[in-house]
């Protein structure tokens, strides 16, 4: 961008940049790996809050949760058709478990081949599968975890419902740096 | 040829619409900043190799003519001389890549090329693409499809593209002015024989982007929980073809332009990125 551009897009900016502030919600936990370690995990999300440029209210959560476990890679719950926060499948994974209508986790009797992109995990408030504007500050969370992956065991925690602690909010940093997993529970 | 999935991952950025030239450009370096962090915050080592697929140049050489008029009709006026020049070169972008021109046709080729270097050198490969350059990337990875040597059904292993990030798509838009259709509606190639795979194209976007709703002014866009214009416009669609497309809503604080832009320092493609190479 050469000088005018950027003083025009500027300008433009600060015209149209109204009130709005992105927090950040978290709350920390732990999981078990299939080896039997524990390892601090966090679940984070953003929120826009505000005004927009012509005074009218705004606000929007990320649709996607995302669990950040440390030594391991971040499992990404995103909305499903049903709008509830699900854990998409991938290749060669295995469905061992679902939730039962009182939220707790059953074993099925024969494990379910999936395709790509089925649920293999939900998030609960108070045994309830929930979407991303259901939780709230203060609320305590439960992760469940329900396949596994023998060619690639690592892929998930150990099947099973994990407890978070309650949902903290902090005003997002300026550089935007996610939580960082591995400060304990 | 196959892919070696002990080798290092390779990432390639693919940037929007752009003033000034290549050398100004430093996607790759956004790209390698998030996923640096995404990795050391969660205490995590692996190779990886970020690179950039760069086409200012191509379409700058593609406007020559426009940029000598401009410079013709603006004589002894610098400063419209750098308006108009500025408006050929963001508006030109635009429309290489909506009418698909003998430079687009050339940007598709390049792009093409660079992915297929790396399949080559058996390393897997992800592609993160912004504002404009989601449609070539789009359209490079459906040719690729379309062509029986690659994507071999659930054999991973052929798959040139093991998945796709958009950032800020106006692949969702579908625009008609003066009866020219802009952004045409793709139709997708299936990746054939795929049982249990899906190609994943992850599709990040904020409702006060302009670029994705059209909305000039930046007014919030209408969406359906985490489907936005693509997901309405692709979705239907792309299952039958074994395209597993997700729809991600993503909150920056910033409005207009500013969110068009604030993709890349999202920690969340980060994390994503690593969910999809090493998850």
């Amino acid at each position: 961008m050469n000088r005018y551009t950027k003083l025009l897009a500027l300008g433009m900016s600060a015209f149209l940049s109204g009130c709005i502030s992105n927090y950040q919600y978290f709350a920390r936990g732990e999981v078990t790996t299939v080896a039997n370690e524990r390892r601090d995990a966090v679940m984070y999300w953003q929120k826009d809050e505000g005004r927009l440029w012509y005074g009218e209210k705004y606000q929007q959560t990320d649709s996607d949760i995302n669990i950040r476990i440390c030594q391991e890679t971040t499992k990404i719950f995103a909305l499903s058709e049903e709008r509830l926060l699900e854990l998409p499948s991938k290749s060669g994974d295995v469905k061992v478990a679902r939730i039962d209508d009182t939220g707790n986790l059953v074993n099925l009797e024969t494990a379910e081949q999936l395709r790509e992109g089925s649920g293999c995990g939900l998030i609960l408030v108070e045994g309830k599968a929930v979407d991303n504007d259901a939780l709230q500050e203060g609320m305590r969370p439960e992760v469940s975890i329900l396949c596994k992956n023998d060619s690639k065991p690592e892929r998930y925690p150990a099947v099973r419902v994990y407890q978070f602690n309650a949902v903290e909010r902090k005003k997002s940093d300026d550089d935007r740096r996610a939580p960082n997993p591995c400060l304990g529970p | 040829m196959t892919i070696d999935f002990k080798k290092p991952a390779h990432i390639l950025a693919v940037h929007g619409v752009q003033t000034g030239e290549n050398k100004n450009i430093k996607c790759d370096q956004q790209v390698r900043s998030l996923l640096m962090r995404s990795l050391s915050d969660n205490h995590l080592e692996k190779q990886f190799l970020v690179d950039s697929y760069l086409y200012e140049d191509i379409n700058d050489d593609a406007q020559k003519f426009y940029t000598y008029l401009a410079s013709a009709l603006s004589a002894g006026k610098p400063l419209t001389g750098k308006a108009l020049k500025t408006v050929i070169d963001l508006a030109g972008d635009v429309v290489t890549a909506a009418s698909n021109t003998s430079t687009a046709r050339k940007i598709r080729a390049k792009l093409h090329k660079k992915i297929l270097a790396s399949y080559k050198a058996n390393n897997q490969l992800i592609i993160v693409a912004h504002s404009l350059g989601t449609i070539y990337a789009m359209d490079v990875i459906n040719e690729l499809i379309a062509n029986d040597q690659y994507f071999k059904g659930d054999d991973k292993a052929t798959w040139p593209v093991q998945g796709f990030i958009s950032m800020g798509s106006p692949l969702g838009l579908a625009l008609e002015i003066g009866g020219a259709k802009i952004f045409e509606k793709r139709e997708l190639h299936s990746v054939t024989n795929a049982e249990v795979s899906l190609f994943p194209w992850h599709n990040y976007f904020n409702r006060l982007d302009p670029i994705v709703s059209g909305n000039i002014f930046g007014t919030p866009l209408e969406i359906d929980g985490a489907k936005g214009p693509v997901e309405m416009r692709y979705g239907p669609t792309v299952l039958g073809s074994n395209w597993l497309l997700k729809g991600h809503v993503v909150t920056s604080g910033q409005q207009w332009l500013m969110a068009h832009t604030a993709y890349w320092n999202n920690p969340v493609i980060g994390d994503r990125m690593v969910d999809m190479l090493w998850g």
